[in-house]
């Protein structure tokens, strides 16, 4: 119950941290007229609302409002406070006009309100781990039940077709490169690829001829898992991160959905392994239910229960590497605020403890309610 | 159990290649330009080549570093890119060819096209530096740099006194740039050509150099990879191996304790405590640690965080064991007290099922001593596990074991490999990968094999379903 509460006000802090913690006022009359600039901005994007110019400045703080209600914090995290540059602590004198614009905890080297970059952090830790763990899961899942169901026995094709799919694999990645090499701008490539699907669909329905072999289907997914496991995660991200010539937060979300799938993959495999000999599952056999909505309709649900687990742990490991590249200061773009890159300016300055503390306080709160709930989820399972 | 571990030892080793082969094409991609690194290496810094005249000086330079061979032991190309695509070696004049290319379909007319702007280049370079020569050098470099070709067409469309000097060279690269804007690929020339390249290839050199141990010399300052790595790797396993020690040390007399005492209410909240511990990330303690308890105000001055190499060149442990444990306590107690915490949760539980075993009712009922029946019945059961927990934690460890030694500032793996990822050493930090690879994939096959030979039941059934 408690963590429901704690992960509502997580969601809560990151869907509306930018409201919470704005330099544009809720409400101001400026000149005479009445604005509303913290929930304008889209409006004013589209050209349905007329803004002053001073409001294109980025200098919200000293406009000459005549009433104004400013948001709870009134910094984005952002926003370079001049008046209080160079690490104010949360407890020393700050350069503010009264307590409602005074930087609960302090400012960073060059006057960033480290409260509103600490809400930011929410939003971030949140995004990257949810869309990261789901990526992630539909990948984990998707090769972990392939070779869970059909392991290494019970996926047979002509020694014939076993061939040409190998052939029909190097030739579609062949096209695909082609594509990209050319933008996808020509033609000809297209109709290649087009005819190369069908072959490989004429094919696939081909009859069945001569002797049948079973492909190790999960051999080769094990391979794979086996390999990228062999690599430690932060070790495989810096080395997978130089090759992208400008990373974004996109970029490094995919690449540690790329490296967290194994683990819910191997997980998935092997409750795939269990459940395919039970009885009920043979018994759709013999129903002559479709494979697919087998694994679907009457293994997922069946797994599902200790994958959950794994997906709690795997969000608290994406938070941890994405604190440790912002930490690093390697990967993510310049300038993303961070919990992160919040610390790494503690490197530089010893005595600017709150920078350490409350980034961290956050990161601990996270990994450690994750923890409790993959607990939670695992004495439910078991 | 043989065929067993043969089995599982070649898939190791297989996918120990595959690794290799996906980091060989990973530090091909992300290579900075070696050849340019190295020239700036010789002249301090200020080497400009003009595009022109690079390809000579690549080639030389490639056939050095035995970069003029093909990349891998098959290539599959469009039909139209010739055998020998690979022996284009300035990187600006790959991508501009290979555009082209793509775009004409006719490798022998981009190459003379490409051949023309170089004599025009070379013919612009004999005669003596004018201000026209300079204005020609300039014009060619952007004609050099693009694969517009009406671009190439607007930069000859100069005035006529311009033009006369090389009037020869610029109709016969106009009259190239016309045919070239009509030449489209055909439509057959998209067909893949699959070609087989033998075993002299760039990756057949590299791998059969690292599995004799030679990864390389760094792309920084020349110096072989291996001496670098074999620096460093020392204080990474002194930090990891002592963490695991001390947090075995720690968690197994707590989590025997923990399973053997009554249980109380404070049990939950003991297990609160360590989960708490355990995702307390051990870098936001790292260095909050190393700003209190290194500078001299807080009077834990004996802890330092500098003069690593110092210790090294005395000799280390041996010489010297109390100021080398005393420098290492601080990382080694961040990465410890995380796996101590989990380390003795896992203990409790495990103990307490093998406690409750019927096997050990048994041997209570029987009247065994209760050291006994925790040390010589229990125990060797409840350890098992942990035996496989090791190796399987080892990735982990190191993953984290890298932020901890950039924070502390040991010399060891992490570290390097930051700051040779920040210096774009890319050899070494693929070497590094690989190396780091290695080692985890020796422990987690280590462990597996370790849980067969000691428990038959695990021997058994994996001979029986014959994985």
């Amino acid at each position: 119950m408690k963590l429901k509460i704690f992960f509502s006000l997580v969601l809560f802090l990151a869907v509306f941290g930018d409201w919470i913690a704005n330099e544009k006022p809720v409400y101001c009359q400026y000149q005479g007229k009445a604005y509303f600039p913290l929930i304008e901005v889209p409006f004013v994007k589209l050209g349905w609302v007329d803004w002053p110019a001073d409001f294109q400045n980025d200098n919200w703080s000293n406009l000459p409002y005549e009433k104004v209600i400013k948001t709870l914090i009134p910094y984005s995290p952002e926003t370079i406070d001049r008046n209080n540059l160079g690490l104010k602590s949360p407890f020393a004198a700050q350069n503010t006009n009264g307590y409602r614009e005074r930087h609960w905890m302090g400012t960073d080297r060059i006057g960033r309100d480290v409260l509103a970059g600490w809400l930011r952090g929410f939003r971030l830790a949140l995004s990257i781990g949810l869309l990261s763990i789901s990526i992630a899961g539909i990948l984990g899942i998707f090769m972990g039940g392939l070779a869970g169901f059909y392991g290494n026995d019970r996926f047979h094709l002509p020694v014939y077709k076993g061939f040409f799919l190998l052939f029909w694999l190097v030739g579609f990645l062949y096209w695909i490169y082609q594509g990209f090499e050319t933008n996808g701008s020509n033609l000809s490539i297209l109709i290649w690829l087009g005819i190369w699907l069908i072959i490989g669909v004429l094919v696939y329905y081909m009859p069945v001829i001569g002797k049948r072999i079973a492909l190790p289907i999960d051999w080769m997914i094990s391979l794979i898992i086996q390999a990228i496991d062999a690599i430690p995660a932060l070790f495989f991200l810096l080395a997978l991160l130089p090759l992208i010539e400008n990373p974004g937060l996109f970029h490094v979300i995919i690449l540690i959905a790329f490296i967290r799938w194994t683990g819910i993959a191997r997980l998935v495999r092997a409750e795939f392994l269990r459940i395919r000999d039970l009885e009920y599952i043979q018994a759709a056999h013999l129903l002559g239910i479709k494979n697919f909505h087998i694994c679907w309709k009457h293994i997922l649900p069946n797994a599902m229960g200790s994958v959950w687990i794994t997906f709690a742990y795997s969000f608290a490991g994406a938070i941890l590497l994405e604190a440790y590249l912002g930490y690093l200061g390697i990967g993510m773009p310049a300038g993303t605020i961070s919990w992160g890159s919040q610390m790494q300016q503690v490197r530089e300055n010893p005595a600017a403890w709150w920078l350490a503390v409350f980034p961290g306080l956050a990161i601990f709160l996270m990994l450690f309610s994750l923890q409790k709930m993959g607990e939670k989820l695992e004495s439910k399972v078991s | 159990m043989l065929t067993y571990l043969l089995k599982r030892i070649s898939t190791l080793f297989l996918s120990l290649w595959i690794i290799s082969v996906c980091l060989f094409f990973l530090q091909k991609n992300a290579s900075v330009d070696l050849v340019m690194l190295q020239n700036k290496a010789r002249s301090n810094g200020s080497f400009y080549v003009h595009p022109l005249s690079a390809e000579k000086v690549y080639r030389a330079e490639a056939v050095r570093l035995n970069l003029d061979k093909p990349l891998f032991y098959f290539s599959v190309q469009s039909a139209m890119f010739p055998d020998t695509f690979y022996k284009v070696q300035y990187p600006e004049a790959i991508k501009i060819q290979k555009k082209l290319l793509l775009e004409t379909g006719d490798w022998a007319l981009v190459q003379t096209y490409y051949q023309s702007l170089t004599a025009f280049y070379e013919k612009v370079e004999q005669t003596e530096n004018s201000t026209l020569s300079i204005f020609w050098k300039q014009q060619l470099q952007e004609m050099a740099n693009t694969s517009d070709l009406s671009a190439v067409k607007t930069a000859c469309q100069v005035s006529d006194e311009m033009r006369e000097p090389y009037i020869e060279e610029i109709r016969k690269i106009e009259n190239l740039v016309n045919r070239l804007s009509y030449q489209k690929p055909s439509f057959f020339a998209w067909l893949p050509s699959p070609r087989w390249n033998g075993p002299d290839n760039q990756f057949h050199n590299w791998f059969s150099k690292v599995t004799k141990g030679d990864v390389g010399t760094s792309s920084r300052d020349g110096r072989p990879v291996m001496d670098k790595l074999m620096e460093a790797i020392p204080w990474t396993l002194w930090v990891n191996g002592l963490a695991i020690l001390l947090a075995y040390m720690i968690a197994m007399p707590l989590g025997i304790l923990m399973a053997i005492l009554p249980k109380r209410k404070w049990l939950k909240s003991i297990n609160n405590i360590l989960l708490a511990l355990y995702a307390l990330p051990a870098f936001w303690v790292g260095s909050l640690l190393l700003f209190q308890a290194t500078l001299p105000e807080y009077g834990f001055s004996f802890f330092s965080i500098s003069g690593w190499s110092n210790l090294q060149r005395e000799g280390g442990f041996l010489s010297q064991p109390i100021p080398f444990l005393l420098q290492l306590s601080l990382p080694v107690f961040c990465m410890a007290y995380g796996l101590a915490a989990y380390l003795t949760s896992y203990m409790q539980s495990t103990f307490s099922k093998v406690l409750n075993e019927p096997y050990l009712l048994f041997a209570k009922t029987k009247g065994l001593s209760k050291a006994r029946l925790y040390f010589i019945h229990a125990l060797p059961n409840a350890l098992l596990p942990q035996i496989v927990f090791v190796a399987g934690i080892i990735p982990a460890l190191i993953t984290g074991s890298v932020v901890i030694e950039v924070i502390f500032n040991v010399p060891g793996m992490g570290r390097l490999f930051i700051d040779s990822m920040l210096s774009q050493d890319w050899t070494t930090v693929y070497s590094f990968v690989l190396l780091v690879s290695i080692l985890t994939a020796a422990g987690l096959i280590l462990s597996d094999i370790l849980l067969v030979v000691t428990d038959p039941r695990i021997r058994l059934t994996r001979e029986n379903k014959n994985e």
